[in-house]
């Protein structure tokens, strides 16, 4: 019986690791217009922001809404279906400039959409949002055929009993063409550096729905190809960078809360 | 258990509460038959309007969820008042269904008790409490007020003590939050006023009414919260001072000197965070942008002067405003959040041209005088001339009108109205419009009105407006007709003639009304040009309307 019981032994005790939460970012998605004189000011306050946050701060430039129309001297017309769909999801603006932060109401307000004067203390706010789910994108891009392929990773950090959606967006910078501008002496600048143009959506502006709850620390992983038209003076892939990020559904009261976001360059 | 039976517990004593509440407001509206008819009393009002948005491209009228999928709009006020034994209480139901006027871009449903309010005079006391309208001197640091239109309901939610000291002499007491739609801006709102009224002179024909007001706000620890987190950014050549509380002062006074009248007012502010779009911010990056926070000090002095004497009156105002934004939140823009109301400095024209290009009053930065001369030429004959010159405090030009209106009343049976106006409005500020030229306009224009009959009557209208700038020149004609007391039948149209911006475009209305007693009923087509409308940097588009409207007021 002693030979019998000395073959049990105290076994080591240890805890498992858990992935380390990775910072909250924000998104801030900004409506603008080439007609709009007054967004030019805008998106020099999110540059400055942008400054300051770095990395964690995600800009995307929305050209919907009173002003998305081009000059008669425009090469582009950034208006796009996905921008009109966003004004439909997340209100008209009252008046420019203006932005959603994380897609958050802030608290008292029935709109999404803020004045720039509110900008700052909304992304500070949302930078201090607790991380719950954790985001990661790898992007493959084939320049012969022009396929991209995003892979997103998600990992929810705690059990969610709600369902989240996934959407993923293609920008695009350094596209040069004229904006309105109130600071300019005649009101327009014909080489204006338009960045952070949304160009398309690879799902539908709000999302498509990867779940109805999560368990904590049980991974997720979900594919995405889609083939950038040929350049035509724009869509070109070194100025291109894709920007995931997973929302609450719209069937959470209205409560669109973005959880988390990632940007990627293509990078050639 | 604990937390659960709690709530139990104050669900059921809050049900008490509501139920005992419903049973008294009940017994009082019933018991009220059995008081005489001169201790009580029930009225009330309902003002409803409804659109029915019918797209129309060519026009602009499209985009936005009405024209889309909604198709219908309305918005609607129901106001019930009861007087008994000194009490004044009231309540007032709004309803908006898709309305547009919130945003008239944009959609805006919400629906519930809009407002609630108790008075009680207890001989020199009197004391108010709920939704208040209210306003110390001519609103300049405080004012509580509804403007439907615009959607602006700034009451007061809290509570209001006034006392006279003696039939001359009061001093009055407010303290609440401004009402936000259904809900409340967090900041408090403090305001004290003494106002008198003197006799000067024995026969008594020149008096005085001398007031002074004292306003502070005070910014809840999460609005402050707010301001620190973007004020931190600021580089150090813009960073300012923050407070929690403001304060704004004023002395005004109204003089009467047989026929005439002088309205002054002076006010103060101080301690005050507000946005200033046009002011300019450095960046880290070394360049900049426009609009960021200030604390600097602000004033507006202002006065009317109005005289009148047989067959001349004259009316002079003069304003002059710096840095004076004064809101309930310093995030709120537009038409939000505002304790205050600047008096406007241009008039409001109710001919549809020469009301077109209107000023929006500057808080920041203006300096205007304003002038009408009224002549009685003859029995017959009368004469208004009208001007206004607003600028900057730097003297840029900001609007200014001439205006020269000629009337000639035969009889109640026969009127002409007609004149000729001239304008000049700085559109790169009013719009936003970088770059625009300042629009100038010639709008010659003329009103026929002739009664046919006892009961019937025939209106005619025709203005012209000439301008190069903007839309370029319109032409504008109405046609109205009018049995007494109960039907108007109205046929207009407004007609690009010289297109600058689209094609040359017609904008019709017709509009039938039927009053009946104290119910007024409206039915109207309309097709309506757009305007961008930019206040303070930002712009808002007021887009065209194609379709119908209705509305109904009744007062019972």
């Amino acid at each position: 019986m002693t030979g019998l019981t000395s073959c049990d032994e105290n076994q080591p005790i240890y805890t498992l690791a858990r992935p380390e939460p990775g910072e909250k970012n924000v998104l801030v998605e900004e409506f603008s217009g080439a007609r709009c004189p007054n967004c030019p000011q805008g998106t020099e306050a999110l540059e400055e922001l942008r400054s300051i946050y770095g990395s964690n701060l995600i800009i995307m430039t929305v050209h919907a809404g009173d002003f998305a129309f081009p000059y008669e001297d425009s090469k582009f017309d950034f208006a796009t279906q996905h921008g009109d769909d966003l004004i439909t999801l997340l209100g008209n603006p009252i008046g420019y400039p203006s932005a959603v932060v994380d897609r958050r109401k802030p608290e008292g307000a029935n709109v999404f959409q803020q004045f720039s004067s509110k900008w700052s203390s909304s992304i500070v706010d949302a930078l201090n949002e607790p991380l719950i789910v954790d985001l990661d994108q790898s992007i493959e891009f084939d320049p012969d055929t022009r396929e991209l392929s995003v892979q997103i990773s998600l990992l929810p950090l705690e059990d969610i009993d709600e369902p989240l959606n996934l959407c993923i967006a293609l920008l695009e910078d350094n596209i040069v063409d004229p904006q309105a501008d109130r600071a300019a002496p005649t009101g327009v600048v014909k080489d204006y550096l338009h960045k952070n143009v949304l160009r398309t959506y690879l799902t539908p502006v709000d999302g498509d729905e990867i779940a109805t709850s999560f368990d904590a620390f049980k991974g997720m992983l979900r594919n995405y190809k889609f083939t950038l038209p040929l350049e035509d003076g724009w869509w070109k892939a070194r100025d291109c960078k894709v920007v995931s990020f997973i929302s609450r559904g719209s069937t959470s009261g209205g409560d669109l809360r973005v959880l988390q976001c990632v940007e990627s360059e293509i990078g050639l | 258990m604990g937390r659960p039976f709690n709530a139990l517990i104050t669900n059921v004593f809050m049900s008490i509460v509501s139920r005992v509440i419903a049973a008294l407001a009940i017994w009082m509206f019933l018991a009220s038959p059995s008081l005489t008819q001169e201790e009580s009393e029930l009225s009330g009002s309902l003002q409803l309007t409804g659109n029915v948005f019918l797209e129309d491209t060519r026009i602009g009228a499209t985009g936005t969820p009405q024209y889309d999928h909604q198709l219908f709009g309305a918005e609607s006020w129901l106001d019930l008042s009861y007087r008994i034994k000194g009490f004044d209480i009231g309540v007032r139901f709004d309803l908006f269904e898709n309305s547009n006027l919130l945003n008239p871009n944009d959609s805006y449903s919400a629906q519930g008790i809009g407002r609630w309010y108790v008075t009680k005079t207890i001989g020199s006391l009197a004391l108010s409490a709920g939704y208040l309208y209210d306003q110390i001197g001519s609103g300049i640091i405080f004012r509580a007020y509804e403007e439907r239109p615009l959607l602006i309901d700034n009451a007061l939610y809290g509570l209001s003590t006034k006392y006279d000291f003696n039939e001359n002499w009061s001093i009055k007491g407010l303290i609440g939050k401004q009402k936000n739609l259904f809900g409340s801006y967090d900041s408090g709102i403090k305001a004290i006023q003494v106002e008198g009224y003197l006799t000067i002179g024995k026969n008594g024909l020149s008096s005085m009414v001398p007031g002074i007001g004292l306003v502070n706000r005070t910014w809840s620890d999460d609005q402050v919260n707010q301001l620190i987190n973007t004020v931190r950014l600021y580089t150090p050549q813009d960073s300012i001072g923050l407070f929690y509380n403001s304060w704004a002062f004023t002395v005004y006074n109204t003089l009467s000197l047989g026929p005439a009248s002088l309205y002054t007012e002076a006010a103060f502010k101080q301690n005050d965070v507000y946005f200033d779009p046009e002011s300019q911010r450095t960046l880290y990056s070394g360049g900049t942008t426009l609009g960021r926070f200030r604390n600097d000090p602000g004033s507006v002095f202002y006065g009317s002067l109005s005289v009148g004497t047989r067959g001349l009156g004259i009316t002079l105002e003069y304003k002059r405003t710096e840095d004076f934004d004064f809101r309930a939140d310093p995030f709120a823009a537009l038409n939000r959040g505002l304790i205050n109301y600047l008096p406007p400095m241009a008039r409001l024209n109710t001919f549809r041209l020469k009301g077109r290009y209107t000023p929006s009053t500057q808080s920041i930065s203006e300096r205007a005088i304003e002038m009408e001369i009224r002549y009685g030429l003859s029995k017959k004959w009368k004469l208004v001339q009208y001007f206004s010159d607003i600028r900057t405090l730097q003297g840029d030009l900001l609007y200014r009108e001439f205006d020269n209106e000629i009337t000639f009343r035969r009889s109640s049976a026969l009127q002409v109205i007609f004149g000729i106006q001239a304008q000049q409005y700085n559109q790169s500020i009013f719009e936003g419009k970088a770059g625009v030229p300042v629009v100038e306009t010639v709008v010659p224009y003329i009103e026929w009105f002739s009664r046919i009959s006892r009961s019937k009557s025939i209106r005619v209208e025709f203005q012209y407006m000439s301008s190069q700038q903007d839309f370029g020149g319109w032409m504008f004609g109405l046609l109205e007709y009018s049995i007494a007391p109960k039907w108007s039948f109205a046929l207009s149209d407004m007609y690009n003639i010289s297109p600058e911006k689209t094609d040359d475009l017609h904008y019709p209305r017709i509009d039938v009304v039927f009053s009946r007693r104290a119910n007024r009923y409206s039915f109207s087509y309309v097709k309506q040009v757009e305007g961008v409308i930019c206040a303070g940097g930002i712009c808002r588009l007021e887009p065209a309307f194609s379709g119908f409207k209705l509305s109904l007021s009744s007062i019972f």
